[in-house]
């Protein structure tokens, strides 16, 4: 027994959305959820006209999917926008390197030009030596912090002002929750927030907040997209993976939890009288941080001050 | 029965690496709640919790689509599987 596309009414049903319940063909699921992404765009102001935008690619499948979706939304609305593929490349064997080749391989499909910033080059250390050195019980934490100043500084050099990335819905309520868990209020709306305002000059934007990972996947699926989707060797130490599947359980029973809750953490708001840190800039490096250095530079002198000891040991040999 | 069995969106991890399984199923295996069990068994050396919860049913965030169809629309687990059927495992909570 096959049911109608509550949205045409002629092809038949395929998908159930996880967002809403509603039952759709694969053509007006795509087209949905493709006005969706538009409406996200518009309402918060994503893109100026003529801005161009970097796009976050790691080659998994929130990029990969944002990378078609705003290639497509920019032919059908004319989007005064160029794209330009920003891809980190944090040096883990194994891993990066193959999602890598993803990215290259959508890079000439999509036809857009690619900018590889490596952890090596820009900070001397790959993620796989950093954790050879300090263990891998923190190692999204570091990985976190580097890459986000790998993301600025590649969007310096290629002198772009706005950086989309594929964070999706459940990303967005995943950091609120482990906001709350980690009891960082100062961080709780920001992290639901749509624009994060870095710097005065530097923007990123998030125009998949309000996409379900669910479906995110689906649309990958059904546009047959190349996207790697290994899990990171290092990730089975984050504290990520316990909201994640308490969010997973919730969205069957409760779907709109998800948005429910990053509407939470942008209400959230903090009295004036309570304490905020001052935004300042990092006195090594000139970052935007709340302390006299940036989370970035107190990694890095603690990564530089055990490198010495190591090279006089091989001397001595 | 003749199936094609797919795992994405990094399932495969969870099955040698294999993202497409063509099989005969064993007579028993009719619907769809039969043959998770069957593959939790039969094609999973380690890490079925990752497919599977403790009460045997498939993990949230892991689709399921026959003929790429939602098997929400299909009345998911007591689906009753036909000759050639393709079905996908699909994760979205792998990766990002």
């Amino acid at each position: 027994m096959s049911i109608l596309c509550e949205n045409c009414k002629t092809k038949r049903a395929v998908f159930l959305r996880p967002k809403n319940g509603s039952k759709v063909c694969k053509e007006c699921f795509i087209e949905l959820f493709e006005e969706e992404v538009h409406e996200t765009i518009q309402k918060f102001q994503m893109f100026e006209p003529k801005e161009k935008i970097g796009i976050g690619a790691s080659g998994g499948k929130d990029s990969t999917a944002l990378i078609h979706v705003l290639t497509k939304l920019k032919e059908k609305y004319k989007y005064e926008n160029d794209f330009v593929l920003i891809s980190i490349d944090e040096g883990i064997h194994g891993y990066r390197d193959d999602s890598l080749e993803t990215v290259k391989r959508n890079q000439l499909f999509y036809n857009l030009p690619l900018e590889i910033v490596s952890f090596k080059d820009l900070f001397g250390w790959s993620l796989d030596d950093i954790i050879l050195n300090l263990g891998p019980s923190n190692s999204c934490s570091y990985c976190g912090i580097l890459r986000r100043q790998a993301l600025d500084l590649a969007a310096q050099k290629i002198s772009v002002k706005k950086l989309a990335t594929g964070h999706n819905a459940n990303d967005a309520a995943e950091t609120v929750l482990l906001n709350f868990l980690r009891g960082d209020s100062v961080r709780i709306s920001r992290s639901s927030e749509f624009i994060i305002n870095d710097q005065n000059d530097f923007k990123r934007c998030k125009p998949f907040i309000y996409a379900y990972q669910k479906e995110i996947v689906a649309y990958a699926y059904f546009n047959k997209l190349d996207y790697f989707s290994t899990e990171c060797p290092y990730a089975v130490n984050a504290l990520r993976g316990k909201p994640r599947i308490f969010l997973n359980d919730l969205e069957r029973v409760h779907p709109s939890g998800i948005i429910d809750i990053i509407d939470s953490g942008q209400l959230f708001a903090l009295p004036d009288s309570s304490i905020k840190p001052k935004i300042q800039k990092c006195q090594k490096c000139g970052a935007v941080s709340s302390q006299n250095l940036c989370q970035a530079c107190i990694l890095l002198e603690k990564l530089n001050k055990s490198k010495p000891k190591i090279e006089i040991e091989i001397e001595k040999k | 029965m003749n199936v094609t069995i797919e795992f994405l969106g990094g399932l495969d991890a969870l099955v040698e690496k294999q993202k497409e399984v063509k099989t005969t199923l064993p007579k028993e295996i009719t619907h769809l709640k039969h043959l998770i069990i069957w593959i939790k068994e039969n094609l999973m050396k380690s890490r079925q919790e990752e497919f599977v919860t403790n009460e045997l049913q498939i993990r949230p965030g892991i689709m399921v689509l026959v003929n790429e169809i939602d098997w929400a629309l299909l009345d998911e687990e007591n689906y009753e599987i036909q000759q050639n059927d393709r079905i996908a495992f699909l994760s979205s909570l792998h990766g990002g």
